[in-house]
């Protein structure tokens, strides 16, 4: 019988995983764009960039563009471990039978 | 999209989804392939006839100056363009690592052409089948694939040809390797945005 790790309970929710799987795949990425992709609203997608920012699975930078603040999400070595490993404790789940 | 909890099926579905939109993200960057190849060919064609006119000339590599304006103009255009983009792919860091690289590279081998003197056309030549090999690899577009393939070929082929005409080889790669992959490019971005709208 497999044993089962717990799946990370940051990165096992739907937008916080939608998050890490957009910024895992590009160099970095701004709110809006992550916003378009995950369909999310302002105050949610903020709420959940700010608890991975807290875990330091992502690094937040804010600059200003044409005087218009611009947020920019990138994904850290902390959040890519955090990543792979979720997706390897994924693979165990949906493979129990070894 | 809510913050809730998910199944494993419903993890898997949203990673695969999720890698799949940054995949779909093409930019468009057939600008620097028409600014640079118009100019190339310009001045090329331009020296080419100011020799053909008056072959005794000295100072009709004069027109080259217009280069390092351009790799200004490169520079701010490129700067403006990341600071707007919303999402920057490994893919976009890559070429533009690469083209960098051989920007910094060109004027390298211009300066030790002139301390060595040394022919810089077919390694010139070289450096733009480099680069649009490269990029053509890493965008996965043919088309800049053939253009360097074709430079590779200029490159040694300019070696046979003397005097003036080896201009027009200089042409002749620029035109295979950065105009017409530019214009497939341009045309083969603006068919994703309309079937992406």
């Amino acid at each position: 019988m497999k044993n089962f790790v717990e799946l990370d309970p940051l990165l096992h929710s739907q937008l916080r995983l939608a998050i890490i799987s957009l910024l895992i795949s590009v160099k970095e990425a701004d709110f809006a764009y992550i916003q378009e992709a995950t369909q999310s609203t302002n105050g949610n997608l903020s709420v959940q960039i700010t608890k991975l920012k807290d875990a330091e699975y992502i690094e937040v930078s804010k600059t200003f563009e044409k005087n218009y603040p611009k947020t920019t999400c990138k994904i850290t070595k902390k959040g890519t471990k955090a990543f792979e490993k979720y997706v390897s404790d994924i693979k165990n789940y949906l493979s129990p039978k070894k | 999209m809510e913050e809730k909890n998910i199944t494993e099926q419903e993890s898997l579905a949203i990673i695969q989804e999720m890698i799949g939109k940054s995949r779909q993200q093409l930019v468009d960057r057939s600008k620097y392939f028409f600014m640079w190849g118009f100019a190339v060919l310009g001045c090329a064609i331009l020296q080419y006839v100011l020799l053909k006119i008056n072959p005794e000339r000295h100072d009709t590599d004069k027109v080259w100056v217009l280069m390092p304006v351009l790799a200004v103009i490169h520079f701010v255009m490129a700067f403006k363009d990341r600071k707007q983009e919303k999402v920057i792919t490994h893919t976009t860091n890559a070429t533009g690592a690469l083209w960098l690289a051989l920007g910094i590279g060109f004027f390298i081998l211009a300066f030790l052409a002139t301390r060595l003197s040394f022919e810089i056309l077919p390694l010139l030549i070289l450096f733009y089948g480099i680069g649009t090999f490269v990029t053509g690899k890493i965008i996965q577009f043919t088309p800049l694939v053939f253009g360097g393939i074709s430079c590779f070929i200029l490159s040694v082929a300019v070696t046979y040809v003397h005097g003036p005409e080896q201009l027009l080889i200089l042409a002749l790669s620029v035109t295979t390797s950065y105009i017409i992959p530019g214009i497939l490019l341009k045309k083969e971005f603006r068919n994703e945005q309309t079937s992406a709208a």
